[in-house]
């Protein structure tokens, strides 16, 4: 028996010994590849700057050694990237991205294991690789799973301007509200345009996709589609009312400023706190009133937002002090002077 | 009862504790087994690329980080500078002063230019006294609040009444966060679209790292054996047994020094737990009781990167006290969530997790300790045969010693954090020596834990921060 155990304890302890050197043996490989990368790196990006920026005409050389020549040039694509490089340089760089890197994502998009193929989807959209929009078009079909992969993928698709994505978008109803977004910010202005048009024709579209329109809306301040949103102010749905009153604050104004008064004695605080909010963001003098009497509201948000917002005004400040002095509530006094003095400072 | 039969009941006991780490060791190795194919699809995933995107997003969530700290004065300023350079889009840091005795409001009061303000918060759970609030001018997103002394758990909850944002980070205020530990932690919540509800990070111990303004500049090992060995321990801890249990929505703990919450939710559930010292696994297991009984679909996820940095103790004093203090909490919490135990009704939770809990986490302790008694008494007192005692020995190394190893190499084999050879060599030779002395060590204190815990008596104990974060330690220990 104790032959089995002592047999046990040193055969793992063998292995273990033996992963242990494997694991030695590829970082000493790493390391001194890592060292040779920085060193090539430092010798070749100083010249690619140049080419970059036009001064030296001729692209540079690469290491004869085809061994990491790939990993050089996406780490200092990548790099360029993050620089200030606008217009023709910043073309330049996606041209040298098209020509050393895109085979080379095309082979792992086909071949590569789940994590390659991710960080290629990454790097085909960081380098707007758009020789390769067939391809992850087709990539995109052929994934099932809903995880990273099947996300980056259509981001991708998005940022590449692929049309077929944005029907196959209207029609799922799975895509949530935020990746959405994503796709949106991503289209050029004839993809968006396509693309607006075809989500109003449409009656049945998703509520996900609703939300992510009118937010949208807003945060671009798309003048075409104001009143789209404005409309949606009397959805019997309580979720778009509030889309359309986040959105609004973003447009800063409102052709019919008389709908937001009812919005003030809402039973939904959501919407009282809201109602607060465009007040401030569109300066709707006739609503201050509105706002201190918000200030008693029996939800904190709502009380928040009615101080907020009274400070947005030319008298704010006055008209807070007044009620952190007179108010007859106490909760009202509070965030009053808790509005007086959020960014620092005793009351005076 | 005849020596013989003294000698039959040791020797049935023996084979039963045998018996017993045999088992507790397969549990490690099908957790890691569990682990490990997550580990290895992601292990070459560029995780730069993967939150640029969400650094640069309106819709990723806004968020509060909230720092309780009790004399931190050592390191508090570090944890804030770290925090104020964290790459997020939209986030305040609330520093709680849960009635510190030294000078650690002062501290974030001159560094940070902090500034008086009136107070109108929310009452969700009720705290100690709030005495003061401050918000800095030089960084509008930094407030302190002031309140009388009430523990960590009380510290939180007042700093959740004081939050704006619909998710929380608690942090230690000994603890510094990496620059993206945000991002990364919140990617699967906003991923999930708010369907993950909770979120820890690996928490990885900074002593022996050069640290410069709150930034981890290099890592390396610490020169004390306490500390190393506690750097081998976290490993096994997150590395094996936490990625297992979050693979199949099991995990019952994310660490007090680095987890993002849904606030809404811990509000439901009533907030941090005051009377207890293991507030942050408290939390989570009341978390999955809530799911559980609402029948919801949400989840807590363990994310395997390294995203935060603690300071660990580096006195055997301190280190005692510590794991006094954490077998005592573990204890309440298990205690007090007796009824999920076993109970169907909570599928892997009360069926795997809490039985892991407490067979293994809480009481292997006490099956240990007896083993090494047996051995003693087996090798020099002939209690029972040699031979038995040999293969509990034998055992005990597998258990202990082996397991460790294998932790270090997995570290190795993923994140490769530590940057020279000599590192890993040094990390897997220490931990070959575990069940030598630190499991001893660990095990005789953790059995103090729970008669500390029947008892219901504190051991605090003092920290002894060298406050391995701040600049001053930093120079010192460069002289």
């Amino acid at each position: 028996m104790i032959g089995i155990f002592i047999g046990v304890v040193f055969s793992l302890l063998g292995i273990q010994l033996l992963i242990l050197a494997l694991l030695i043996g590829w970082k000493m490989k790493n390391l001194a590849a890592e060292n040779n990368m920085k060193k090539m790196m430092e010798i070749l990006k100083p010249q690619f700057q140049k080419y970059i920026e036009g001064t030296e005409p001729i692209e540079p050389a690469l290491p004869v050694a085809k061994k990491n020549r790939f990993k050089l040039m996406e780490t200092m694509l990548d790099e360029f990237l993050t620089e200030d490089f606008q217009g023709e340089q910043k073309a330049k760089i996606h041209l040298l991205a098209d020509k050393h890197l895109a085979e080379h994502y095309r082979r792992v998009l086909k071949k590569g294991q789940w994590a390659e193929r991710i960080n290629a989807l990454y790097f085909i959209e960081d380098f707007r690789l758009f020789s390769l929009k067939e391809e992850v078009y087709q990539h995109f079909m052929k994934i099932s799973k809903r995880d990273e992969e099947f996300r980056q993928c259509i981001r991708v698709c998005a940022t590449l301007q692929e049309a077929r994505l944005m029907d196959a978008a209207i029609e799922s109803r799975d895509l949530s509200f935020g990746m959405i977004k994503e796709l949106l910010y991503r289209l050029d202005e004839d993809l968006l345009k396509m693309t607006l048009e075809r989500m109003q024709l449409k009656e049945d579209i998703s509520e996900n996709m609703l939300y992510a329109f009118i937010t949208f809306s807003g945060e671009h301040q798309i003048g075409m589609l104001f009143p789209f949103v404005e409309r949606k102010l009397r959805d019997e749905r309580k979720e778009v009312r509030l889309k359309a009153m986040s959105s609004l604050c973003y447009y800063k104004e409102m052709a019919d400023p008389a709908i937001l008064l009812g919005f003030f004695g809402s039973e939904h605080w959501q919407e009282r706190m809201y109602a607060a909010k465009l007040t401030g963001a569109c300066h709707f003098e006739q609503y201050k009133q509105n706002l201190v009497d918000l200030l008693s509201d029996n939800v904190w948000w709502v009380r928040f937002a009615g101080a907020e917002n009274i400070k947005v005004f030319k008298d704010g400040n006055k008209m807070l002090e007044q009620a952190a002095a007179d108010h007859t509530d106490a909760y009202a006094r509070d965030i009053a002077k808790h509005m007086l003095t959020r960014e620092g400072g005793n009351l005076t | 009862m005849s020596g013989t039969g003294i000698t039959v009941f040791i020797e049935i006991i023996s084979w039963a504790i045998i018996g017993y780490m045999l088992l507790a060791g397969a549990i490690y190795l099908v957790l890691f087994l569990v682990a490990s194919p997550k580990i290895n699809k992601e292990k070459k995933l560029n995780r730069q690329e993967q939150i640029e995107e969400m650094s640069i997003n309106k819709d990723t969530y806004p968020i509060s980080i909230l720092v309780p700290a009790y004399n931190e004065e050592a390191g508090v300023v570090s944890t804030v500078r770290s925090l104020l350079d964290l790459n997020y889009p939209q986030y305040e840091i609330i520093v709680v002063n849960d009635g510190s005795t030294d000078r650690t409001s002062e501290k974030v009061l001159a560094q940070f230019g902090m500034e008086p303000i009136e107070l109108a918060i929310r009452t969700y759970f009720k705290t100690g006294e709030i005495k003061r609030a401050y918000r800095s001018t030089l960084h509008p997103h930094l407030f302190l609040i002031e309140k009388e002394n009430g523990g960590k758990a009380d510290a939180l909850n007042a700093g959740i009444n004081f939050s704006r944002y619909p998710y929380f980070a608690a942090i230690d205020g000994d603890s510094i966060l990496e620059q993206d530990a945000l991002l990364k932690t919140m990617k699967p919540i906003i991923d999930s679209s708010g369907m993950v509800t909770a979120t820890g990070g690996t928490v990885r111990i900074a002593n022996g790292c050069k640290i410069n303004r709150g930034v981890i500049e290099q890592v390396a090992l610490p020169k004390k054996p306490l500390e190393v060995m506690q750097i081998i321990e976290y490993f096994r801890a997150f590395l094996i047994g936490r990625l297992g249990f979050s693979r199949v929505n099991i995990l019952l703990i994310i660490s007090g020094a680095f987890g993002v919450f849904e606030k809404s939710r811990v509000i439901k559930v009533g907030g941090y737990k005051t009377d207890t010292v293991g507030e942050d696994m408290e939390l989570i297991v009341r978390l999955h009781r809530s799911i559980k009984d609402e029948k919801s679909k949400q989840r807590i996820e363990y994310i395997q990167d390294p995203v935060c940095w603690t300071e660990a103790p580096s006195t055997v004093a301190s280190l005692r006290a510590q794991r006094i203090r954490w077998q005592r909490g573990l204890a309440e919490t298990l205690w007090t969530h007796r009824g999920m135990l076993f109970n169907p009704k909570y599928r892997g939770i009360g069926l795997f997790s809490m039985p892991y809990y407490v067979f293994i986490e809480l009481l292997s302790a006490i099956f240990e300790v007896a083993g090494y008694f047996i051995i003693i008494g087996g090798l020099a007192f002939s209690l029972i045969e040699t031979d038995i005692a040999v293969i509990m020995l034998l055992v005990m190394v597998l258990y202990g010693s082996l397991l460790s190893a294998l932790a270090v190499l997995l570290e190795e084999w993923t994140y490769h954090k530590y940057p020279t050879v000599k590192s890993i060599l040094v990390l897997y030779v220490y931990a070959l020596t575990e069940t030598f002395w630190y499991r001893i060590l660990m095990n005789f204190w953790r059995v103090q834990g729970l008669f500390y815990a029947f008892k219901k008596k504190s051991v605090w104990g003092d920290m002894e921060r060298k406050g391995v974060f701040s600049d001053e330690a930093q120079k010192e220990e460069s002289l």
